[in-house]
């Protein structure tokens, strides 16, 4: 009997620890000898670019004989906690397709090796100054080689309810005070129409030349006495009905009234990559849509997000990761894929390409690309290089969201979420 | 010629064989043993050790003893999360307690075609959250259904923005959820009025009981374990609600619809910070525990 039950047991056990085991992370295998073998992840690319991203890796290699370059296509949005449990079992890749949210948040853990100690700055002078700018850290360093992203934000209007509402098309706002002014007008005229949605998050402090973080960005300094009064725009016009009510939900994708369903005449900060959106699912209100200059005081324009290209500091082959990132980013290289869907690059050379200066203008899309590449220059990211910037992000907009219901006074909501953000800065 | 016969095994053995405990079943349990203990218990005690650790995945776990537990008593979202969460089962479990129960008795009449209203009443148990949640969130829209219908019987002048609305967010929440459970826990009440002996209820009839006196006085006393079943899993659903929130409001506005499963999934798979995701996780699991002792204890254990 006893040996029964102990030899059941043992099995018992021996199964757990296989399971165990199974679990485990093997070693890596080898490269053959003198050849280097690159682990390169991209997000969500394999099912419409696969041709692309291979052509390019085989033309790498042709180049570069001793490297190999393993591709891994991560799907979704989920490419930072996937890294972060590919570092902590020791398995790191080479080079990673990032988000700045996700750059900031494995900067926070000092996980990334900094571009400009392994290419040198020279390397990097073909890339847009703001965005190079905005990856580069206290200390100086760069940290990640911007790749591509939605382009520069664009305004638009939706031309008939503007007639209907008593206003010129040709004449679109050029500052929030009159988008506002506007956007009242709309509401007054037509009842069940808004004038826009647009919150005032930090893009659009940035078009008002509104710093985010100080000069040494180590501290939140939004809560100044010009901040506040900026703020405090939005939230008069919330109560005027230039912005709509439904402005303040969460997540952006679930706003109640829109420019698509028409419940909306205006957007001050618009991405273009909506328009294939609306074609798509609202084309009718396609024609009465008309593409006008972002709002911005001081020419400046601003996204929060652009995608990047960051080598992990448990990379061993750092330099070649490097150098493969910077052909991927190449002036020639991001071309090609910008002919391939409606993306901008982050090099300058691109956007000089006839591709870019030289088109005829017949769609809507056509037009956003116009004013894009217009602004694309003086593009910058609205704020980089703090810690968990996305929960950093969400407590400010609730703490907007809460002075635009009339919870808080504008310059208390914007005294907490600096105090909380200072909080976090000072962590780092 | 004599047949030679083999006793069964039973009778062949000695008193001390008997006794003997088959390895066969063991051996047909160690699978799911070992997948048990590898995904369900390990990531438990592994859980408990990381609440007393700041773990941020990426590097190794540095022990910090009770300060995840001391930041959650100072954290007002931790509370605003708890007292939504506690809000919640308050509306949810006795509409999951006593509506399905009227369902219930009302798909147990001998009626013809009685078979589809009881799939219609369970269809949307079976449909998907994510899918009920969008469809819902259109009904709840200022330009939606829910408010037309309000408007044209004259109940309410202007739209409201049910889920924008810090006061309605919650109930608005609840009474989908509650809508979406409400099936399942009809079929559980229908399975055991069907074990009801009907000799009792004609019993009580016979006695001049009306259908009021025979609802309390037959029906529930038998339904006993049937109240404690659904109590307890309205219970443990009510405080891990997830998906409709994560779909609808995001936890806003203001979080007002913020609960707690949801606050642990953003300082986990958000903010990466899983040792204070799992100092919350450890008290969520507290919770469930002393409402299921509660719910226990008031059905008196499921005993008719």
């Amino acid at each position: 009997m006893r040996t029964g039950k102990v030899a059941a047991w043992m099995l018992i056990l021996l199964l757990c620890l296989g399971t165990v085991a199974g679990c485990s992370n093997s070693a890596a295998p080898a490269g053959k000898s003198g050849t280097v073998e690159l682990e390169f992840w991209t997000i969500n690319l394999k099912k419409n670019f696969s041709g692309y991203i291979e052509s390019s890796i085989q033309e790498y290699e042709k180049a570069h004989p001793g490297v190999k370059i393993k591709w891994v296509d991560v799907p979704g949005a989920d490419v930072t906690e996937k890294l972060f449990t590919a570092l902590s079992s020791g398995k790191a890749p080479d080079v990673v397709n990032e988000t700045t949210d996700g750059m900031s948040m494995l900067q926070g853990y000092n996980a990334l090796e900094p571009i400009s100690d392994l290419v040198g700055k020279e390397k990097l002078t073909p890339y847009i100054d703001g965005l190079v700018k905005s990856v580069t850290n206290r200390d100086g360093k760069v940290m990640a080689i911007p790749w591509y992203h939605a382009g520069p934000p664009i305004g638009l209007i939706n031309t008939e309810l503007y007639k209907k509402a008593g206003l010129d098309p040709d004449k679109p706002a050029k500052t929030w005070d009159e988008l506002f002014a506007y956007g009242k007008q709309i509401h007054q005229k037509l009842p069940n129409v808004y004038g826009s949605n647009d919150l005032p998050v930090f893009e659009a402090m940035v078009t008002e030349g509104l710093p985010i973080l100080s000069p040494d960005g180590k501290r939140a300094v939004f809560n100044s006495p010009e901040h506040v009064a900026f703020v405090e725009k939005f939230v008069r016009a919330y109560k005027d009905g230039a912005i709509a009510p439904g402005a303040i939900v969460k997540d952006d994708r679930q706003l109640q009234q829109t420019i698509d369903n028409q419940l909306t005449a205006q957007v001050g900060l618009a991405g273009s990559f909506q328009l294939n959106n609306y074609e798509k699912n609202a084309p009718g209100v396609i024609p009465k849509l008309k593409v006008v200059p972002p709002v911005t005081k001081t020419g400046k324009v601003a996204v929060k997000d652009i995608q990047l290209f960051v080598i992990p500091k448990k990379s061993e082959h750092p330099k070649e990761a490097a150098d493969f990132a910077l052909f991927m980013t190449s002036a020639k290289k991001q071309l090609e894929f910008c002919k391939m869907v409606p993306i901008f690059p982050s090099t300058k050379a691109t956007l000089q390409d006839p591709f870019f200066t030289d088109f005829e203008v017949k769609t809507i899309q056509d037009q956003a690309r116009k004013m894009m590449v217009q602004y694309a220059p003086n593009m910058t990211l609205s704020y980089s290089g703090v810690p968990k910037g996305e929960e950093l992000r969400e407590f400010y907009l609730e703490q907007i969201r809460a002075a635009m219901l009339g919870k808080k006074s504008v310059k208390d909501a914007l005294d907490a979420a600096v105090r909380h953000w200072n909080e976090a800065l000072a962590k780092q | 010629m004599a047949v030679e016969t083999v006793p069964p095994p039973e009778y062949s053995g000695s008193k001390k064989k008997r006794k003997k405990i088959p390895l066969l079943p063991y051996l047909f349990l160690l699978p799911a043993l070992a997948l048990f203990f590898t995904f369900d218990y390990l990531p438990i005690f592994s859980a408990f050790y990381y609440s007393f650790t700041e773990f941020h995945v990426i590097s190794p776990a540095e022990w910090v003893g009770l300060e995840n537990y001391r930041t959650l008593l100072h954290d007002p979202r931790f509370w605003t999360a708890a007292k939504n969460s506690m809000t919640y089962f308050l509306i949810i479990v006795p509409m999951l307690i006593t509506l399905p129960l009227f369902l219930a008795i009302l798909v147990n009449q001998k009626l013809r075609g009685i078979q589809l209203f009881r799939v219609i009443y369970y269809l949307p148990v079976i449909t998907s959250m994510v899918a009920v949640a969008i469809v819902w969130k259109y009904l709840y829209h200022p330009a939606g259904l829910l408010n037309a219908i309000l408007q044209e019987l004259g109940l309410q002048k202007e739209a409201v923005n049910w889920l924008l609305n810090p006061r309605t967010s919650l109930p608005a929440v609840a009474l989908l959820e509650g809508w979406k459970s409400m099936g399942f826990y009809m079929v559980i009440y229908l399975a055991g009025l069907q074990s009801i002996a009907q000799e009792l209820v004609e019993a009580a009839r016979i006695d001049g009981a009306n259908r009021l006196r025979v609802l309390w006085h037959v029906y529930l006393p038998q339904l006993r374990p049937t109240i404690a079943v659904t109590l307890v899993l309205a219970t443990l659903g009510s405080v891990q609600m997830f998906t409709s929130i994560y779909i609808m409001t995001g936890g806003g506005p203001l979080d007002s619809t913020l609960s707690l499963p949801l606050y642990i999934y953003q300082k986990a798979f958000v903010e990466l910070d899983m040792g204070y995701a799992t100092a919350m996780g450890m008290v969520l699991w507290l919770i469930l525990m002393i409402l299921t002792f509660i719910n226990f204890k008031l059905s008196r254990g499921g005993q008719v």
